[in-house]
């Protein structure tokens, strides 16, 4: 829902906004009779309409943090799967980041969905296909020598990432993701929104199960 | 650690949105009486448009002129209204009441004068379908300003007792949206009324 | 920065203010300033309109008719004030020193505290369907009334204009003081809940809106005490018949101002509390469908209801100052009411059904053990009635001699709005299909209302069409149709809401045993009632008539028989209610096993609702989906966490 007015400020300005779309309404209709009056009105009402669509506020979110410390000598990680993880880039990744303590990994696969099923809300086979990668993540971790627990996740993999950090409070967070080009469409941008909207340290890691490439950025 | 939390009162709610919550009461209030206002120039469009009454009714005049002076003064005192508020939150006290004293004689003068136009404009509200929607409308916009002239009038009295502050000010901020909301309302009814 | 200790002052904040003593009880808040209060306001009501009649010199100076219509606006500015609705605000607005909020008055912690201006969304709740359920009692009384003299030909017990009064009386109280109220009071209670809040935005309003309602019933039954006897427009109270009426109708246009002022301050309050106070965690597409219907529903009250409060002015202005809206001799339009009161009048019957498909959608997942089919086109479809709505109000006019190029589009725009009402009923289906079905007493009447919705939206579509209605405009066929969606649609979901909820808002479990005797006895009771009177519609039985031709005696016979089986069976359901309020075994928190937050709290919740607010983490009709939550709560555990802000410097 879009709020257009939040504040006595903007609303002084509406006054002006006003007093400048009549004033013009009825000088046009004075001067020029009341179909150019009618026309001007039209011209006018069909350009505040446009500005109005298209100033959507795109806000900056406030970044948030889970309030959780963990404890000395603990440190978590989250790792978010839009893909099938595990070989040596993540866990040398993994390795790098529970160095000298006692780390515990949660593995979150978002149940990513096609945009109909999306809106249809039918998540049944997205959540089953997203259990499949996370069975596959988990094992590839483990034959890597490293033990997680995993979860499937919302649909979006931000609101996906809020959730985790809700209720594992993870310190660090490694998502990773398709290459370019071959990204999915609730993953476009996710892991720069992810910097801008958690105030907690983000590792990406594009794996391209393709080319049997992985790559951290 | 253990915070003893003495249960005096709820927990506070989580904000789940950045509007704060009174302003956007404020803003959804006037969105009702922006419809209501709606009603009224619906009977207008009706008496007017569909029912073809001309505008005045002959031997009817609109006293476009004063009501003009008015629409100035009423649109001076938003400007002032502002002032006020910029002061505020700037700390500035004597801005603060110098700006609402000002809105708040300004409003007064306006409901005034068009209470003086109606005794002097020469008909009544049963004098025709004209006369009805004119004595309405400017009515229904005469009883708003007062409702203003009220909201302001308390957050003048406490503006004079010092009670706002840059942190604190929404007793103001609130009545300032309102009044900005009547000033709105009579550019439309003068236009659609007096002039067009 | 102090810190929190046992030992305060003295001053046990808990307490309440002493209560006051000897003559400072008739200036405290409360019943005993009531009276002078009236008194005093209805004095000034008399005095402002004796002067200016005395000034202008209008006689008679002391005419019953003007003062009663203006007392009618400062006696219950007299009764609010008395009751103390508006103590915060006057001291406020005067400068004083607020006290500080106590919490003291908040809550109810004896029956006493249901009778005085409460701050508490639980309380003002059941003050609401207490009070809503009394204006259904004493409507149905008179839907008896109305049924007894049709149970045959000629005229029985009432003359034609009191006859008028009952069917016009018993519409207005069902709407305005019944149906909206009742979901508003349901939606009170619940919502704050659903969201994780302590309680509405603005909790002092929300008292105050309460408040209003019982003077708007009691000034539309008053009508009946009025020279003249009680309106008898009907509820749609047209002009220019109803300016030329008897004193009762200006009860009912005041009457229903009262009710629109309380019905637009409780949506200013939903739309606040949704957008501003939801659960962290809760987005937009993690609200219960319940929250959904209610913000639909206050958006389409905040929109619309001014525009039934304007046409209500104008046939005031009318009969008081002698204006002329609707005199086409001095350049009215008479039909300009009906387009403005239509305006709002279709869209009051969405903000009459809409918090009902919410209630459903809740039953039936939940009694289905099943997610919602489809939560985000339920959701959308819901935005799509509220945009569609405003687009069909002239097919209530399709024989009023309005321009005739406005029936085609207005029949589409009607036929139009089917669609997202179609997907919400094969959504309810879908979510039962393969289910696990309880079908305890709200189930029951969850499914009773999708299907007793379906042929009433059935009925919609035949009278959407022009050349249908305009052979069955004005006949039983019509009246046949409204009951199916407001009784069969509203009234079985608001019934399917108190049943659900009972065990939350009264701790205790109602009677299964009785509520499914109720479900039956209302089901059949209803359905023999009003589905004749499609058939006798059809065949020309007028509506609003209280003699008829003979030929329609047996069917009318047949109908009022029915009906008062009917309104026998709300005995059942009374006696269910009072005696497992105050007999029934206790519930638990949560007796039906549901997900979303309110029943995540004891049964009554606690006076502030959440000793800590939940994090949401998932959406709230997972049920079946392994692993899935829609919220938790942290208890004493330190490892569940919330989310901070972080202010980059």
């Amino acid at each position: 829902m879009i709020n257009p007015l939040r504040s006595e400020a903007e609303a002084f300005r509406f006054v002006l906004a006003t007093l400048a779309y009549f004033a013009a309404i009825v000088l046009a209709a004075v001067l020029g009779g009341r179909w150019v009056g009618l026309a001007v009105f039209i011209v006018l009402s069909a350009l505040v309409i446009g500005w109005w669509v298209r100033a959507r506020r795109a806000e900056q979110p406030v970044p948030t943090r889970p309030t959780r410390q963990s404890a000395a000598g603990e440190r978590r990680i989250l790792v978010i799967a839009n893909e099938t993880v595990g070989g040596e880039m993540l866990r040398d990744c993994i390795r790098e980041k529970t160095e000298g303590y006692r780390g515990e990994v949660l593995v979150v696969t978002p149940a990513l969905n096609s945009p109909l099923k999306h809106w249809a809300s039918d998540e049944d086979e997205a959540r089953a296909a997203a259990q499949k990668r996370l069975d596959a993540s988990l094992a590839r971790l483990r034959e890597a020598g490293i033990q997680a627990r995993g979860e499937v996740g919302d649909g979006e993999p931000l609101q996906a990432i809020e959730d985790a950090l809700r209720t594992f409070g993870a310190d660090e967070i490694i998502i990773s993701t398709h290459p370019e080009g071959r990204s999915h469409w609730l993953e476009r941008g996710v892991v720069t929104h992810a910097r801008e909207r958690f105030a907690v340290p983000i590792t990406h890691v594009v794996v391209d199960l393709e080319a049997e490439r992985e790559e951290v950025r | 650690m253990a915070v003893h939390v003495e249960a005096h009162g709820p927990p506070l709610a989580h904000r789940s949105s950045r509007v704060d919550a009174s302003i956007l009461g404020i803003f959804l209030f006037i969105a009702s009486e922006v419809m209501l206002f709606g009603a009224f120039f619906t009977a207008y469009f009706f008496v007017r448009v569909a029912a073809g009454t001309p505008w005045p009714t002959p031997p009817f005049h609109l006293p476009v002129f004063v009501a003009g002076v008015n629409t100035m003064i009423l649109v001076t005192s938003s400007f002032t209204m502002h002032w006020a508020l910029q002061s505020i939150k700037r700390d500035n006290h004597a801005g603060l009441q110098a700006g609402l004293l000002l809105t708040f004689l300004m409003g007064l003068t306006f409901l005034l004068t068009q209470i003086l136009e109606y005794s002097r404009i020469g008909f009544a509200p049963k004098d025709g379908a004209f006369a009805t929607v004119f004595y309405c409308l400017t009515g229904l916009h005469g009883a708003h300003v007062a409702v203003g002239l009220m909201l302001l009038g308390a957050a003048t009295i406490r503006a004079f007792r010092g009670h706002y502050s840059s942190e604190a000010h929404h007793g103001v901020e609130i009545p300032g949206i309102y009044w900005h909301f009547v000033d709105v309302m009579w550019i439309v009814v003068y236009s659609t009324v007096y002039i067009l | 920065m102090t810190t929190v200790t046992h030992e305060h002052e003295h001053v046990d904040e808990h307490a309440a203010p002493p209560a006051p003593t000897g003559w400072r009880r008739l200036t405290a808040p409360g019943w005993l300033r009531v009276p002078w209060m009236i008194v005093v306001f209805f004095g000034i009501g008399a005095g402002i309109t004796v002067l200016v009649r005395w000034l202008e010199g209008w006689h008679p100076i002391w005419k019953g008719s003007i003062i009663t219509t203006v007392e009618l606006t400062t006696v219950p500015l007299g009764f609010l004030a008395g009751i103390g609705t508006f103590d915060y605000w006057v001291r406020y607005a005067t400068g004083a020193p607020t006290a500080p909020e106590d919490h003291s008055g908040h809550g109810a912690r004896s029956w006493r505290d249901y009778f005085r201006v409460n701050t508490d969304h639980k309380v003002i709740g059941v003050q609401y369907l207490v009070t809503t359920i009394f204006f259904f009692l004493a409507a149905g009384m008179l839907a008896m009334f109305v049924r007894a003299e049709l149970a045959k030909p000629g005229m029985q017990f009432f003359d034609n204009q009191t006859y008028n009064g009952l069917f016009s009386v018993h519409a207005s109280l069902m709407i305005f003081l019944f149906v909206i109220p009742a979901f508003a009071g349901l939606a009170n209670f619940v919502v704050p809940l659903m969201l994780g809040a302590p309680d509405m935005a603005f909790p002092r309003l929300n008292a105050l809106s309460y408040w209003l309602l019982p003077m708007a019933g009691f000034m539309m039954l008053g009508s009946f005490l009025v020279p003249g006897g009680a309106f008898a427009t009907g509820w749609t109270s047209y002009a220019p018949l109803a300016v030329h009426q008897p004193l009762g109708q200006v009860f009912f246009n005041m009457g229903v101002q009262w009710a629109g002022a309380s019905s637009i301050m409780t949506a200013l309050n939903f739309l606040v509390t949704i957008i501003t106070m939801r659960a962290p965690g809760m987005t937009f597409w993690r609200m219960p469908l319940l929250v959904w219907a209610n913000f639909t529903t206050s958006l389409l009250v905040v929109i619309a209801t001014p525009f039934i409060a304007g046409s209500q002015f104008f046939v005031m202005f009318d009969r008081v100052m002698h204006t002329h809206f609707f005199d086409p001799g001095h350049g009215g339009y008479p039909l300009a009411y009906q387009h403005i009161f239509w305006f709002y009048s279709h869209p009051a019957v969405y903000i009459m059904m809409l918090p009902g498909f919410g209630i459903a959608s809740e039953v039936i997942s939940v009694m289905s053990r099943k997610p919602i089919f489809g939560y985000r086109l339920m959701a959308l479809s819901l935005l799509a009635i509220l945009v569609l709505g405003f687009s069909v109000w002239a097919h209530h006019m399709f024989v009023s001699g309005m321009a005739p190029w406005l029936r085609v589009p207005m029949m589409a725009t009607t036929l139009l709005i089917a669609v997202p009402t179609g997907i919400k009923v094969f959504s309810w289906l879908a979510t039962m299909w393969e289910g696990r079905i309880n079908f305890s007493t709200p189930m029951l009447f969850a499914v009773g209302f999708v299907s007793m919705f379906v042929i009433g939206g059935l009925s919609g579509i035949y009278l959407g069409a022009v050349p249908i209605d305009i052979h069955v405009s004005d006949t039983a066929f019509v009246v046949a149709h409204i009951h199916y969606v407001l009784f069969g649609g509203s009234l079985f979901t608001i019934f399917a809401g108190i049943y659900y909820w009972f065990p939350k808002m009264t701790g205790r479990m109602y009677n299964e045993r009785l509520g499914k005797l109720h479900f039956w006895l209302t089901f059949v009771g209803f359905n023999l009632t009003f589905f004749p009177m499609h058939l006798i519609g059809v065949q020309g039985m007028p509506r609003r008539v209280a003699d008829y031709a003979p030929r329609f005696a047996d069917w009318n016979l047949f109908i009022s028989i029915a009906s008062f089986g009917l309104g026998a069976s709300t005995v059942v359901f009374l006696y269910n209610m009072i005696w497992s309020w105050r007999f029934g075994p206790p519930a638990g928190g949560n007796p039906w096993r549901a997900l979303t937050l309110e029943w995540q709290v004891t049964s009554p919740p606690p006076i502030f609702n959440f000793d800590e607010i939940p994090q949401v983490v998932g959406s709230p009709y997972e049920y079946g989906v392994p692993g899935a939550r829609h919220a938790v709560l942290n208890g004493d555990r330190a490892e569940v966490g919330e989310l901070e802000e972080v202010r980059r410097t």
